[in-house]
């Protein structure tokens, strides 16, 4: 496949990809309490997102050093620990949610408790890392995730009678109606961290590698970044609209993980359900993959041990169990019946506090001309990488206060 | 070379191109006539040791596998690159590690002493500058960079290459202090003169951009 085939197959897969466990959950939470109030948050999340995106590939294209290489190397061994820490604990929480999203899929399918799909569902996932090749744990649910497109859809051609107006308006200039402002602020903080989870700059800074990106590959990881992540926010957004349109004006707060399928099935019925619910597999399968192996990569990378998905497991065995062990702990996590919903918010708020301590090294060395040459950052990108940089610090500094005072309960 | 800047914390690779760890410590040695880098450090024990209580605590619940690290002589690297140090051979993980000794540290360690002058001012150590002394043997040690700034190394400025100067402001803060300079190096770094004695980092021998593997160009 040349690199322009390469490039379709990573902006499809980036459109999957975009959505996962955090999407599904803050973004009908967010259209159903504050309608279009927090649309701006989507458009400032996918900003930023594909702002670092277009920067992790071009340093790692660059200076030949993923993320966790460039936090060990100019973090040092302490600090460094610090974040990796911190990311693997992050991407536990995340994992918790992914599983647990999985399994309330397949309950909306099969009528199967979630509770007996957990070990099968985790059981299977590692199988599937184990056995799968680069190309299929990042393509076959990525392509899956597709489906979802069936929520814009349905705000387009289902007749849901969506405020367009007023949606571009408050996009513009926002405004709430309720009452408590701490909830509205940690929800904005959820929705953020939502387009903006750690493990997401991990994994496409591995996966240049897994690709053998060269600094040849500058325009496949810019049309990547760009495309895939403005497209892949499409969903995001449709999914805010679509609860801001079904249940705003109902009075309907999502209190099950999947009750975003009402938006779709609204509109076309049962193939909308349908559709929604192998869309919904689809991102969560591959967020779960995705979030397994950046935990994997990231320790295996910052300890300098050997890594790769293609590669045999018995040719690298501490990457291997640095991904296995993380599901088998979000599985355990899971028995104990805590509320995948509640742990999806707190990871979006931690991931936002997580976030500077990864972004902070990316930007010193996309600003060094001795590892970037040619592509060190221009002004564009240096203005976008210090916002969102002191904007997440800042954000990660209130979301502590602000989970205490809501309860975790964005 | 500096140490901190192109040595320690890179990838090592062995002679097939695997992935064999981490620089994650190196000794530095000296006597009379001056100093040089000893071997490399690598594996559990090492990193370990740099995490005081926590990694005391790690060292005891993690078993044997948890008190070995690999010693890495000069002998057995090829070369040192942008990314990666290039070993000839990868030396089996050993015992537990080697203390320290009268005329033998861990850079670890030298980097957190105090560096006082001869007027009672404090500065911690940034780098130390090295100079390649051919095959076989450590590099020999120049001299090192003493700055005000140790908070600065916590925000990612463990090294002080161009892009982190503006934001550190090492460039007139930081001193270079001449190996032979030191007038003693015990719980602490004395100098034989003040600060304002020594030149600025701009003065000190220029330890060239960070070493590139054979198959890139250098850059300006």
């Amino acid at each position: 496949m040349g690199r322009y085939g390469g490039m379709v197959i990573g902006v499809v897969t980036a459109i999957g990809g975009f959505v996962d466990i955090g999407e599904l959950v803050a973004m009908p939470q967010a259209g159903a309490e504050y309608r279009f109030g927090l649309l701006w948050a989507v458009l400032v999340g996918t900003i930023g997102a594909i702002a670092y995106a277009e920067m992790t590939g071009r340093v790692e294209l660059a200076s030949q050093r993923t993320v966790f290489d460039l936090i060990r190397e100019r973090l040092g061994l302490r600090m460094g620990l610090v974040t990796l820490v911190a990311a693997t604990l992050l991407n536990v929480l995340m994992l918790v949610a992914e599983i647990g999203g999985m399994a309330f899929v397949l309950e909306l399918a099969s009528g199967v408790p979630p509770v007996w799909l957990i070990a099968p569902l985790a059981v299977g996932l590692v199988l599937f890392e184990l056995k799968g090749t680069w190309s299929l744990l990042e393509n076959v649910p990525s392509v899956l995730g597709l489906a979802l497109l069936v929520v814009p859809a349905a705000l387009l051609f289902g007749g849901l009678g969506v405020d367009w107006g007023g949606a571009a308006g408050q996009l513009v200039l926002p405004h709430f109606e309720k009452k408590d402002v701490a909830v509205y602020l940690i929800t904005s903080i959820a929705v953020l961290g939502a387009g903006m989870s750690p493990y997401e700059w991990y994994f496409y800074s591995s996966g240049g590698r897994e690709e053998g990106w060269t600094p040849r590959d500058l325009v496949v990881n810019r049309v990547t970044a760009i495309a895939g992540f403005s497209l892949g926010s499409i969903l995001a957004f449709a999914l805010l609209i679509g609860a801001a349109t079904v249940f705003f004006p109902r009075n309907i707060g999502p209190t099950h993980l999947f009750q975003a399928g009402l938006i779709p099935s609204s509109a076309f019925g049962m193939w909308g359900l349908a559709l929604f619910l192998v869309g919904a597999f689809g991102c969560v399968l591959g967020a779960s993959i995705e979030v397994s192996l950046a935990t994997a990569q990231g320790i295996a990378q910052f300890f300098g041990r050997p890594w790769g998905s293609s590669r045999r497991p018995r040719d690298v065995p501490a990457f291997t169990l640095a991904y296995v062990v993380p599901v088998l702990a979000a599985t355990a996590i899971l028995f104990t019946g805590i509320d995948p919903i509640k742990v999806t918010v707190i990871a979006l708020a931690v991931a936002v506090m997580v976030l500077p301590l990864t972004f902070l090294p990316l930007l010193i060395v996309a600003n060094d001309p001795l590892y970037m040459g040619e592509l060190t950052n221009g002004r564009l990108s240096n203005s976008l990488g210090l916002i969102f940089l002191v904007l997440l610090t800042v954000a990660g500094v209130a979301a502590v206060p602000l989970l205490i005072i809501t309860g975790g309960a964005g | 070379m500096d140490v901190a800047r192109d040595l320690l914390d890179r990838q090592l690779t062995g002679p097939d191109g695997r992935e064999c760890g981490r620089v994650d410590d190196l000794w530095l040695e000296w006597n009379a006539d001056g100093a040089q880098l000893g071997a490399l450090e690598s594996g559990a024990a090492t990193v370990l040791a740099q995490l005081g209580v926590a990694g005391s605590l790690l060292r005891r619940l993690g078993g044997d596998r948890a008190r070995r690290a690999r010693a890495i002589e000069w002998s057995d690297v090829v070369r040192v690159d942008r990314t990666q140090v290039v070993l000839a051979r990868v030396p089996p993980e050993g015992g537990p590690l080697r203390p320290a000794e009268p005329g033998r540290r861990r850079y670890s360690a030298i980097s957190r002493l105090a560096v006082v002058d001869a007027g009672g001012e404090r500065r911690t150590v940034l780098d130390i500058r090295t100079k390649n002394a051919g095959s076989g043997a450590g590099p020999a040690v120049l001299g090192l960079i003493a700055c005000r700034h140790p908070w600065l190394r916590t925000l990612g400025m463990k090294r002080y290459d161009p892009s982190g100067a503006p934001l550190a402001d090492v460039q007139r803060h930081a001193r270079w202090v001449p190996w032979g300079a030191i007038a003693e190096l015990g719980d602490e770094i004395h100098l034989a003169h003040t600060f304002d004695g020594f030149p600025r980092l701009g003065d000190a021998p220029d330890p060239g951009p960070p070493p590139r593997p054979p198959s890139e160009p250098e850059q300006s």
